[in-house]
């Protein structure tokens, strides 16, 4: 529930941030916040990062890729040594997943500097 | 000692569980906080280096890759231009009236204004709105500022455009439509439009190809609406061979200079032929001795613009047509490209109300037709660029030598950003003749010397002001008043009115030149070496209502040796223009169908004049099986260039060999080379021994011989003249993967459908002037400029079948809600 949790705040928080601000930037402090706000283990907040923007990103860019025929992504592919557009939906996806997953183990380091980690105990408690 | 070692024991015992014990207070305490700072810091330095990574542009191997988190994100990036990015709340700033405009199902603007420049205003609006990259793209090459785009592989290009005084006559052109309140108004307001769509951008609304290339518009002025005029200029004027001429003159002397290079050649039909004696004199300017400058050696030259930038045009009386009305026909031939050259939109405000082709760029329609009339272009070529040879005092160049004395020279200092390096600095040196295009700082190693050019598109042009009047116009009348402002770059522009009247002028800022005059390199110290004056604008070339029914022009000569005025070229056309004017003389009861047929007519006149002789000439020769399907082929084709055929390829291929096997002899290593045009090659071999213009060569019928073997064990057995030719439709960025190509297309550059592999019609028009007038209207492309939008190339399908859009004015009111595509009603804001 917890991690649900968490991927959905991030989740969230980046497309609130896609809405009011500039492009790409977004993923930092919806990471971080996210990471910063809802306890998890380190390694959790870096997959719940990771997940959620992956989530976000695959669907939008993949809804985009099929309902306008890839009219560009083939062509950027083709831009990028040819590779296979789906490759293009995949690394757009990778990118973004890894600043998020990236930016949201530092929100929870940062949080830990502060607050004492729980527990594995703990953990499983809350 | 043995008690004293128990005791050792113990008191290590003790001091190792002491140990511990501090070892573990450390970690809880003190080193665990270091080691979370540590791992804080680690992670916000992975996620750091990740965003830098991604938001800046990054070279692998030499490649330049955009910010890759911009471009690829999917909320943001490239992905959201696979759709049509139309402004939801569309809004310009400082409106006086209501502007409603409704985009057909062809996404074709129809702008319906109050007042002026509103109207303008909403043009800007649309045209940034649909093809902003373009417009500013077009408008950096002009400047030469592409390096600023692309890094420094355009840095030479860029240079280029500076010395050859691509700003200078930008600047001189945008202080006269200062000086114009009418077009300045026109010109401001078209900027205000341009600069309310480039304010309501964001990053995910950005044009594609700025997302590609990783940076952003920048405000539009009136100045670029200059340079844009400037990039056209060059276009259509910046082709001559005077530096080539120079070279060859010397190699071969005057005699074999003009044999290979003559100014006419016998059967010429010139726009606008003599019908007896000219009702004016030349003023006479007398010949100097020398009339052309030693050559001088330049390691780099320049690109010039295309020789084959051309047109069609055409307009036929009411006596020749199944109406009793005149009808226009226009095709610009130009560089094929995407987004195309060619944006086309329906203007209406009361008094003016126009529909047709216009620039990304610049205010009102350049090609089409309003309630009245019709007009159209093709290029007046004829030397507009003469090249002076100068000679500096000394390495400073500071002075030049000119008149037996010393003169001043202006240094210009312009800087050249480059992306990702340093800017660089390069000094410009304008002499009174023009700028110094080759010094030592460019493609001459002699300090002391130095080539500048003078170029008509040095000079303002009020060619807006005239297209802005052809809009306005209501018939002959108003033409001829709107024609004096035609100057740079010179057309043959063609007009035709409901009233039933034709007229065709050769419009354009000419200079007045002795027989001779730049022709070749000139010396820049002798005063009669410059330019004498302009032709005055009643002595040019025109027709009005000619006994024949029609008018036409496709860049041929414009006027034949009758003319007072010494007329030059380098570069006319002999092909298209004789085809146009034969099948205008035979063809009777016309309607609009049978232009737009005419305008894809793959007749070549060359084939016609060549193929039977080269034929001939071999018809002894031992053939082998493949040989002889060859010959077969090409003694039943009809000299049509159609996509189908393997004929049109073969003689290509033929002609290609014989005209390289003709001239090989002339081929220089070091210094530039001229080669004579195709028509004097066919004339030559026609008339004159091979012996007097190709020495060395065994005879005709040999070369003839060895060249159809060639050809025929070089051409493919599975290509047809269409994949042969394989048109494309080139991305302004030249990249591939945003480019079309192998178009299957008929046509060739000597047919009226001009088709080559980069180059043909850049758009079809037909008008019939009928009351109201209705037009066919195509192009190769499509009005967005976003490679992700369905209109980026839809028209291209209806250009390459031949069919056309069939258009006439509409108002606000009797639009057809059943076209309507999308409206924007755009109100002042108080």
């Amino acid at each position: 529930m917890k991690y649900l949790g968490k991927i959905v705040l991030i989740l969230v928080l980046t497309y609130v941030g896609h809405l009011i601000s500039g492009p790409f930037w977004y993923l930092i402090p919806a990471g971080f916040i996210g990471g910063l706000l809802i306890i998890t283990s380190p390694r959790a907040a870096f997959f719940c990062g990771f997940f959620a923007v992956s989530v976000l990103y695959f669907g939008t860019a993949f809804q985009s890729h099929i309902s306008y025929d890839g009219v560009l992504t083939d062509r950027v592919s083709a831009l990028f040594m040819g590779l296979n557009p789906l490759l293009i939906v995949l690394i757009a996806t990778m990118l973004g997943a890894l600043t998020a997953g990236f930016a949201a183990l530092t929100g929870t380091y940062f949080r830990e500097l502060f607050i004492p980690p729980l527990t594995k105990r703990q953990r499983n408690y809350y | 000692m043995a008690s004293g070692s128990i005791d050792d024991k113990k008191f290590l015992t003790y001091y190792f569980s002491y140990l511990q014990k501090y070892l573990h207070n450390l970690e809880f305490e003190n080193l665990g906080t270091s080691m979370k700072w540590i791992k804080f810091l680690l992670a916000a330095l992975i996620t750091g280096a990740l965003a830098y990574f991604l938001t800046n542009p990054q070279n692998i191997k030499g490649t330049g890759i955009p910010p890759l988190g911009y471009l690829l994100d999917p909320l943001q990036g490239f992905w959201e231009n696979q759709r049509d990015l139309l402004p939801t709340d569309p809004q310009i700033p400082g409106l006086k009236g209501e502007v409603t405009i409704h985009f057909d199902s062809m996404m074709i603007p129809h702008i319906y204004a109050e007042n002026m420049e509103d109207l303008f205003r909403a043009q800007g609006y649309v045209v940034a709105m649909l093809r902003l990259w373009q417009m500013e793209f077009q408008t950096h090459a002009a400047a030469g500022r592409i390096s600023e785009i692309i890094g420094a592989d355009a840095l030479d290009f860029d240079r280029g455009q500076r010395r050859k005084g691509m700003v200078l006559g930008a600047e001189a052109t945008l202080g006269l439509f200062k000086k114009d309140p009418e077009l300045w108004k026109a010109l401001e307001a078209y900027s205000e439009g341009v600069n309310a769509y480039i304010s309501s951008l964001t990053y995910a609304t950005l044009p594609f190809e700025y997302k590609l290339l990783g940076y952003h518009p920048e405000p539009w002025t009136s100045f670029k609406t200059a340079l844009l005029l400037q990039y056209m200029s060059d276009n259509l004027t910046g082709f001559d061979q005077d530096i080539e001429y120079t070279w060859m003159l010397k190699k071969l002397g005057k005699e074999k200079f003009d044999l290979l290079f003559p100014e006419r050649i016998p059967g010429i039909d010139p726009t606008v032929p003599s019908d007896g004696p000219w009702d004016f004199e030349a003023e006479e300017i007398p010949i100097p001795e020398d009339i052309a400058a030693d050559p001088m050696v330049i390691t780099k030259l320049l690109e010039k613009s295309n020789p084959k930038n051309g047109s069609n045009n055409w307009a036929v009386s009411g006596t020749k047509t199944a109406s009793g009305k005149p009808i226009l026909a226009n095709d610009t031939h130009l560089g094929l490209n995407l987004p195309s050259l060619w944006i086309m939109m329906e203007l209406q405000y009361p008094g003016y109300h126009v529909y047709g082709f216009t620039f990304t760029g610049s205010p009102g329609i350049v090609i089409g037709f309003n309630e009245k009339t019709a007009w159209g272009f093709t290029n007046a070529p004829r030397d507009m660029r003469d090249w002076y040879k100068i000679r500096f005092k000394d390495d400073k160049q500071d002075s030049y030598w000119y008149d037996s004395t010393w003169r001043p020279v202006t240094h210009r200092i312009d800087t050249f950003k480059i992306k990702g390096q340093e800017a660089f600095v390069d000094t410009i040196l304008i002499t009174h003749h023009g700028p110094v295009v080759y010094d030592a700082r460019f493609g001459v190693d002699n300090p002391k010397q130095g080539m500048a050019l003078r170029w008509t598109a040095h000079e303002p042009s009020r060619i807006f002001k005239a297209y802005l009047n052809f809009n306005k116009g209501k018939g002959l009348k108003d033409y001829f008043e709107a024609i004096p402002f035609w100057e740079t770059p010179p057309q043959n522009v063609v007009f035709a009115s409901t009233e039933g009247d034709l007229a065709l002028t050769v419009a354009g800022k000419f200079i007045h030149r002795w027989e001779g005059q730049g022709k070749f390199v000139l010396d820049g110290s002798r005063p009669d070496h410059e330019w004498q004056g302009y032709i005055s604008p009643e002595h040019h070339a025109r027709q009005v209502n000619p006994e024949r029914g029609f008018v036409s022009s496709a860049n041929q000569h414009s006027v034949d040796a009758e003319y007072p005025y010494w007329f030059f070229n380098s570069n006319s056309e002999y092909y298209r223009n004789r085809r146009i004017n034969r099948r205008l003389t035979q063809m009777e009861g016309i309607t609009p169908k049978d232009f737009m047929k005419l305008h894809l007519d793959n007749y070549s006149i060359q084939a016609e004049e060549a193929l039977p002789m080269l034929l001939d000439s071999i018809k002894g020769i031992t053939m082998n099986e493949k040989e002889r399907e060859v010959y077969r082929s090409l003694t039943q084709w009809d000299y049509y260039y159609e996509a189908d055929l393997k004929a049109p390829m073969y003689f290509n291929l033929w002609w290609r060999n014989i005209y390289k096997a003709v001239w090989d002899w002339l081929e220089d290593d070091d210094n530039p080379v001229a080669y004579p045009n195709t028509a004097t090659t066919v004339h030559l071999i026609k008339t004159r021994p091979l012996t007097e213009f190709s020495p060395g060569k065994a005879s005709m019928t040999q070369l003839f011989e060895s060249a159809f073997r060639e050809m025929v064990s070089e051409a493919s057995d599975d290509q047809n003249w269409g994949q042969f030719k394989g048109t494309a439709l080139t991305h302004l960025s030249r990249q591939e993967a945003l480019s079309i190509t192998n178009i299957h297309m008929g046509g060739s550059s000597n047919a009226i459908n001009a088709q080559s592999k980069g180059h043909g019609p850049s758009q079809r028009m037909v008008v019939h002037l009928t009351e109201p007038p209705e037009a066919w209207v195509v192009y190769p492309g499509g009005q967005s400029g976003n490679p992700g939008s369905p209109f980026y190339s839809n028209l291209l399908p209806m250009y390459q079948d031949g069919t056309y859009l069939n258009v006439k004015l509409k108002t606000r009111e009797n639009f057809n809600p059943e076209d309507i595509f999308l409206t924007f009603t755009l109100t002042p804001k108080p």
